[in-house]
């Protein structure tokens, strides 16, 4: 071995974040500044740290699934939002995980929407490796997780 | 062989490269780290400090 590196994975590129959401059922909505998702917050979590409550539902970019058109409330099609971060590094990922709406969503983009940013990793790092002419193949790894082979 | 692997673990992510000599590990994947996000650690290994035989002969 000759280096090795750990990071944490910041979603910056749309379009590598698209080709992550279509392999998970997902589409991103471009410029969709609202995000469906119960509709008010009721106090009964946490919320999203540093976000006035008053501004939750609002994004830059949204995430729904294919086919569904976005609509507020219990029984609704809820989205995820992608909000730029102030310091713009990239963006973060909100979402309602309540009820069967919001369960919809962990089906799809995973429980903490873990699949959906192991996806854009994965493309973004395949985008890159392959650009400098490596072969990548993916397969997983003893403990089940996603891997990337690139050979140079 | 030059390999890069790279391993994925929700927002978690690690990269070792293999078969690269000196510095070359780090050229290799600088971009892609860049792209990727932020690094929390960064640890060479004992290939990384061997001088490479172009690099002898410079």
């Amino acid at each position: 071995m000759s280096h090795i590196v750990d990071q944490q994975c910041t979603i910056k590129n749309l379009d590598a974040l698209a080709a992550a959401c279509a392999r998970l059922g997902l589409d991103l909505r471009r410029d969709q500044k609202t995000h469906a998702w119960w509709g008010r917050f009721v106090g009964d979590s946490p919320g999203i740290e540093g976000r006035d409550p008053a501004t939750y539902g609002t994004c830059d970019h949204a995430i729904g699934e294919i086919g569904k058109i976005s609509q507020d409330g219990y029984n609704g099609n809820w989205e995820i939002g992608l909000c730029r971060r102030q310091d713009g590094s990239g963006y973060t990922l909100v979402y309602d995980n309540y009820g069967d709406a919001g369960r919809r969503l962990e089906q799809l983009a995973g429980k903490g929407l873990k699949k959906l940013i192991e996806e854009y990793g994965i493309e973004v790092a395949t985008r890159r490796l392959r650009k400098q002419g490596y072969r990548v193949t993916r397969t997983t790894d003893a403990k089940g997780r996603a891997k990337l082979v690139c050979f140079g | 062989m030059k390999t890069i692997i790279i391993t994925f673990d929700g927002e978690d992510v690690q990269i070792t490269t293999e078969g690269f000599s000196g510095k070359a590990c780090k050229a290799a994947t600088a971009e892609l780290e860049r792209e990727l996000g932020t690094v929390t650690s960064d640890r060479t290994t004992a290939e990384y400090h061997k001088v490479s035989h172009d690099e002898k002969q410079a």
